[in-house]
């Protein structure tokens, strides 16, 4: 009879360890490996990318004065008319973009895709290489001009 | 005897979970801490981005993500007392400096006070109007966020 009482002691010590354990561990999945939700990089990146496109296009260029969209129009005519010295307008807004990228993006340490360019003409400027595979963040503005509109890309990579 | 000693192991498991669960709680006040710090440094960023002293108008209308040039450079020279007076409850501690990227030119800090605390740093690309030729330069603002401990 005292056996079978300590036996039933065990029995209800066991429980409660079994109980403890299975809340330890609720806990644990719950607190330690819930996922890191990254506000503050999602902000970041989202906010940089839509103001990188939206400033770059508005820029005016040393060319004139003309702005980089000005620019981007003149390059996707079949005969472009803008020459800014003896440089097209096609290669010198490509350099001045590439020039504002890497300037801007050096410190952040982050890969960029830039492309413009229309139906007809899809590659008018293409600055580096597009990685369908990579997680990225990507900003569209499209861009009236004569050949139709001009849709311009700006994707950043983590 | 038995029983007290049963009791006793009981107590003390309870003792060790509650432990556990006070360490597991503080762990997760952390993180909410570091993520309210992440937020204000958003808040920061996001209040000096659209901050009136700063921004391109023309009659009145809000000219998005713009600075005027002219309006940067007499921030800049703003006394550290009149900074310190009516700008700390906006920007709280932290270092905001806007830098001409394209055409190549100037950087005004605007506003700075800092701690030895972890810091957050955020870009914004913003165009500089010069309101004289009516052309925007390329520029960056960066908003450095010190945190409160």
């Amino acid at each position: 009879m005292r056996k079978k009482k300590a036996q039933m002691e065990i029995m209800g010590l066991a429980i409660i360890v079994v109980l403890l354990v299975l809340g330890m561990l609720f806990a644990i999945k719950y607190v330690l490996f819930k996922p890191q939700t990254d506000y503050r990089g999602e902000y970041t990146k989202t906010q940089l990318a839509a103001n990188l496109l939206n400033s770059i296009v508005n820029t005016n260029t040393e060319c004139n004065q003309i702005t980089i969209s000005g620019l981007l129009q003149d390059a996707a005519r079949t005969q472009p008319l803008i020459y800014c010295g003896n440089i097209p307008s096609k290669d010198y807004v490509k350099n001045v973009t590439i020039n504002i990228l890497n300037q801007t993006l050096n410190n952040s340490k982050l890969e960029y895709y830039f492309s413009a360019g229309t139906q007809n003409n899809p590659n008018v400027v293409v600055i580096g290489t597009r990685d369908n595979n990579r997680v990225r963040e990507t900003k569209i503005q499209p861009l009236p001009t004569d050949e139709g509109t001009m849709t311009i890309t700006l994707d950043l990579y983590s | 005897m038995e029983t007290i000693a049963i009791m006793l192991i009981f107590f003390i498991l309870l003792v060790l979970g509650f432990v556990f669960y006070l360490k597991i709680a503080s762990y997760g006040q952390v993180g909410k801490v570091a993520k309210v710090q992440e937020l204000e440094s958003i808040r920061v960023s996001q209040m000096i981005s659209f901050f009136p002293e700063l921004q391109c108008s023309n009659k009145n209308i809000i000219d998005e993500n713009c600075f005027d040039k002219y309006k940067v450079m007499s921030f800049a020279v703003l006394d550290n007392q009149t900074k310190d007076s009516v700008y700390y409850p906006f920007f709280y501690y932290s270092t905001i400096q806007v830098t001409q990227i394209y055409p190549n030119g100037s950087s005004w800090v605007l506003y700075n006070k800092t701690r030895n605390s972890t810091s957050y740093r955020t870009i914004v690309p913003v165009n500089l109007l010069d309101p004289l030729t009516k052309t925007k330069s390329f520029g960056i603002m960066t908003v450095q966020s010190y945190t409160q401990g």
